[in-house]
C-alpha cells in the first residue's frame, strides 16, 4: 500500500481555485493546483504547461483585478489560502502566433 | 452577522478577476492583446469598463478616462499598443511609459503655444499620440478664418503703387 508521508511537502502549500478561460467560454472550467505562495507565474506557466499542454505564451493568468506578469510570485498578488482564487485564459494559438510546431 | 472578511476578500478577487477576464475575452474577439487590454485598463485607472464598451470603441475612445488623481487621460489604441511593445511585456512599465510619454508630448504641445492641456490631450487621442498630428488637428482651427477668406467673394484690395 501506499502511504503518503506529510514531510514530504511543503507546510505552506494551499489548494488553489483555477478558472480555466478563452474567448469561447460560456462558464470557466475550474481546476485546483497544489501551489506554494511563493511560487512565480513563470513557474505555474511552466506546470501547466508540463500537466496541460498549454504553451507558455498562450497563458494569461489573472489574479483579482491584475495580469499576473512572469517573475511575480502568487503571494505578491495577495494569494495566501486554500480556496484563493486565480483565472487562466488561453489565448489563441493564431493570435499568439504560435505554429503547431514550435508547441 | 458580519462577513467573514477571508470570505470578503476571496469573493472581491473572484469578482474583479471575472471582470478583467471578461474584458480580454471581449478584446480578442476584436483582435486586441489581451496586454493591450490591460494596458488600458490601467492607464485608465477604470476598472469598470463594461464589456460591451470594447465593441462599440467606447473602450479605447469615448468616455473621460480617470486617474486616481482625478486627471482624465484618454488613450488611443495606438498608444497602448506602441506602449506594451516597448515594454517588452512588462504591463506596469507599459502603464508608466505611455502616462511619462503623454506629459511629455503634452508639454511639448504647451511649448508650442497651446495650453489648453484638455485640448492637447484630445488632439493627442485623435492622432493616435503623434505630436505632428495633434500639432495640425490644434492648428487647423486657428486657419480657418484664411479657409474662409480663401473661397470669400470679397474683392482683392487693389495695390495702388503710388500710394
Amino acid at each position: 500500500s501506499v502511504r503518503i508521508c506529510p514531510e514530504a511537502y511543503a507546510k505552506d502549500t494551499i489548494q488553489l481555485k483555477v478558472g480555466l478561460e478563452d474567448a469561447q467560454t460560456v462558464n470557466s472550467a475550474p481546476i485546483t493546483m497544489s501551489v506554494t505562495p511563493g511560487m512565480t507565474i513563470s513557474a505555474l506557466k511552466n506546470e501547466v504547461n508540463t500537466r496541460f499542454g498549454f504553451h507558455p505564451r498562450l497563458q494569461t493568468w489573472v489574479i483579482g483585478k491584475r495580469m499576473a506578469q512572469d517573475k511575480e510570485t502568487l503571494c505578491c498578488h495577495g494569494v495566501k489560502q486554500d480556496g484563493d482564487q486565480a483565472f487562466l485564459y488561453i489565448r489563441s494559438a493564431q493570435a499568439a502566433q504560435l505554429t503547431r510546431e514550435q508547441h | 452577522p458580519p462577513e467573514d472578511p477571508d470570505v470578503k476578500r476571496q469573493k472581491l478577487m473572484r469578482e474583479e478577476g471575472q471582470r478583467l477576464i471578461q474584458l480580454i475575452r471581449e478584446g480578442e474577439k476584436k483582435g486586441v492583446s489581451p496586454e493591450e487590454v490591460y494596458t488600458s485598463v490601467r492607464v485608465s485607472g477604470d476598472d469598470s469598463v463594461a464589456p460591451s464598451g470594447l465593441q462599440n470603441r467606447e473602450f479605447w475612445d469615448g468616455g473621460a478616462r480617470r486617474r486616481p488623481a482625478g486627471r482624465a487621460v484618454r488613450l488611443s489604441r495606438a498608444e497602448a499598443k506602441q506602449a506594451w511593445l516597448s515594454a517588452v511585456g512588462d504591463t506596469e512599465r507599459a502603464v508608466e511609459h505611455v502616462l511619462r510619454d503623454r506629459r511629455a508630448k503634452v508639454k511639448e504641445l504647451c511649448s508650442l503655444g497651446f495650453s489648453d492641456v484638455s485640448r492637447c490631450e484630445e488632439a493627442l487621442r485623435l492622432s493616435g499620440g503623434e505630436v505632428r498630428g495633434a500639432l495640425s488637428l490644434l492648428q487647423r482651427p486657428l486657419l480657418e478664418p484664411f479657409h474662409q477668406r480663401m473661397w470669400g467673394d470679397q474683392p482683392e484690395p487693389r495695390i495702388d503703387i503710388n500710394d
